[in-house]
């Protein structure tokens, strides 16, 4: 299987020529954040790299996008509270389908492959309509709630994986040491499915950022919206003339979660092919 | 006989939270989506609510704009997936061959995939601005005459558009055909090899089918995911110009918040649930029989 160096050599250009055209589009971002208005709309010169490079997008998108403090914040406590609620729960119902005996356990199993795959726009009129009348529409609640259900199920079946490569023994062992349920789940079976929490963790919070169609039906106005829907937000706001703020915005955002993706890597790859191969 | 009374106990309370999330926020609306799809129920108007049956049904089948949307969908669909898939396959291979050097394009590859898709269209509207947008900008350049198409403005184009910016999630793709082609026992190429097949014969008579899991698997979501295109077309066109982008979501999305028509949008709702669910299906019957029940 060991190709000629030649097409080692044309292959590695050509995914690399691939790559960089594939990530032009961020590079063209970092590029405009940093470019001089004059730059960036000049009508003939076109130069990629900037001329004369300028920090004062990033000085402006405080006093030019006013609300963009306002997405981070409520995507950071959304994020936080739906990863929370979805860890907590999906490792407790993961544990119960996996090592505990109850009728219903195999109907709620096949329930919980059902929901998986009914797409989640049928769910979203009535849902709206419980928020309307219990007044959680554009509350921060309003959207952690059918989030941590959304994201639900494909936490559940990750841990009950997890817990199902736990030895059955070892909770007799437990048991016979006279440790309860509750004992035995925290003490003996979550921290062997440590691993498998970080890859709940990291799923929900990636599909949680991502989220869009709900977050812009319930949470559609900028006091309670993420980012992911405030971003259109900013762009209006911006006007269509001003790109270079824009982009500083989108720079600020993306470089820290890059940078995290960096390290977390492995984990959010794996994490993401067990998740798409379960659900 | 104490033990599985006490098992039972605890194994509803352990189930207990997850139950009343799914119970709140999809059995009974999904229930109540279905009660409202045979009703005229409007958020303005609900005081005259009436049962109606089918009629929504049938007027979502004579709707030309539902037809528009379906249409719409089914060409993005049919210009997202096979191109998307093929190329996620083929990177995937070209990653495989690479070692080292291969993963860290993967890496990168990966990194649209965090980008939520509304970004990713702001980012394409600035890439595809017409006199400004780095697209024009390097055509024109490559071309030496000036290229200045308005991508999201006329008809031809904003489809291209928005398919375009949509093949910038497909890290995904690629690392589900990078897992599939890491589990192919290398002994499988060894013995093509022997038997002199080429690398074209290999990847014909080895790699596809042995990936036959893995391409079911990627080809699913991604029929999936293209019939729910939503934010793509919202952002950057808002279904235009006229109607050239409007997608299914979209027209349930607009009945629904902008015209209230509730009723109306869940039982279009229901179509396309029922599409998507149907094509779901044998993905969901092979991992029910993964998860043993």
């Amino acid at each position: 299987m060991i190709a000629a160096r030649w097409e080692r050599g044309t292959l590695g250009f050509l995914l690399a020529a691939f790559a960089l055209i594939y990530l032009s589009p961020m590079l063209w971002i970092g590029l405009t954040s940093i470019k001089p208005e004059s730059e960036i709309y000049a009508a003939r010169d076109f130069h990629f790299l900037p001329l004369g490079p300028t920090l004062e997008h990033y000085t402006h998108v405080y006093s030019q996008l006013g609300d963009f403090p306002v997405y981070c914040f409520n995507t950071i406590k959304i994020t936080l509270a739906t990863v929370a609620a979805v860890l907590l729960v999906s490792s407790l119902c993961g544990y119960a389908l996996a090592h505990l005996q109850f009728a219903g356990k195999r109907l709620m199993l096949g329930f919980l492959l059902f929901i998986m795959a009914v797409p989640w726009m049928m769910m979203l009129m009535p849902i709206y309509e419980m928020e309307v009348k219990l007044g959680l529409l554009n509350t921060l609640p309003g959207l952690i709630l059918p989030y941590a259900a959304m994201f639900l199920p494909v936490g559940i079946l990750i841990m009950r994986s997890a817990f199902l490569a736990i030895p059955a023994d070892l909770r007799q062992v437990a048991q016979m040491d006279g440790a309860g349920e509750l004992t035995i789940w925290w003490r003996v079976m979550l921290p062997i499915a440590q691993p498998s929490m970080v890859v709940v963790i990291l799923m929900t919070f990636l599909s949680c950022w991502k989220e869009y169609t709900y977050a812009v039906t319930l949470n559609s106005l900028p006091q309670s919206t993420t980012l992911a829907v405030g971003i259109t937000y900013l762009k209006d706001e911006a006007q269509s003339w001003a790109f270079g703020v824009l982009s500083a915005a989108i720079v600020i955002v993306a470089v820290p979660l890059i940078v995290v993706f960096l390290f977390l890597q492995r984990r959010i790859i794996g994490g993401l092919t067990e998740g798409a191969l379960k659900g | 006989m104490i033990r599985p009374v006490r098992q039972t106990l605890s194994g509803y309370l352990f189930a207990f939270p997850a139950l009343v999330f799914l119970v709140v926020f999809v059995a009974y609306p999904l229930a109540w989506s279905l009660w409202l799809s045979l009703t005229d129920y409007n958020l303005i108007w609900s005081s005259t609510t009436a049962f109606v049956g089918l009629e929504n049904y049938s007027r979502a089948l004579l709707d030309p704009l539902f037809r528009t949307a379906m249409w719409n969908t089914l060409l993005f669909t049919a210009l997202h997936v096979p191109v998307s898939a093929g190329l996620a396959l083929l990177l995937a291979v070209m990653i495989q061959a690479l070692g080292r050097f291969g993963r860290t394009c993967q890496t990168l590859l990966f990194i649209p995939v965090l980008i939520p898709e509304a970004m990713a269209a702001v980012i394409f509207i600035w890439m595809l601005s017409e006199r400004f947008g780095l697209v024009n900008r390097v055509v024109s350049a490559a071309a030496g005459a000036p290229f200045a198409v308005n991508w999201l403005g006329e008809v031809g184009w904003s489809m291209a558009a928005i398919v375009l910016t949509s093949y910038w999630g497909i890290g995904v793709s690629v690392v589900l055909f990078s897992a599939g082609l890491g589990n192919i026992p290398r002994v499988y190429y060894e013995a093509a090899a022997i038997d002199g097949a080429g690398p074209l014969r290999r990847f014909f008579h080895v790699t596809l089918p042995s990936l036959r899991h893995t391409t079911t698997v990627v080809l699913i979501l991604a029929l999936i995911a293209a019939l729910k295109v939503f934010a793509l077309p919202k952002v950057m066109t808002d279904g235009g110009p006229g109607t050239a982008t409007l997608t299914m979501y979209h027209w349930v999305f607009k009945n629904a918040f902008e015209y209230f028509d509730m009723g109306y949008a869940c039982a279009m709702a229901f179509i396309l649930g029922l599409m998507i669910m149907a094509i779901a299906a044998p993905r969901l019957l092979l991992s029910s029989r993964e998860q043993g029940t």
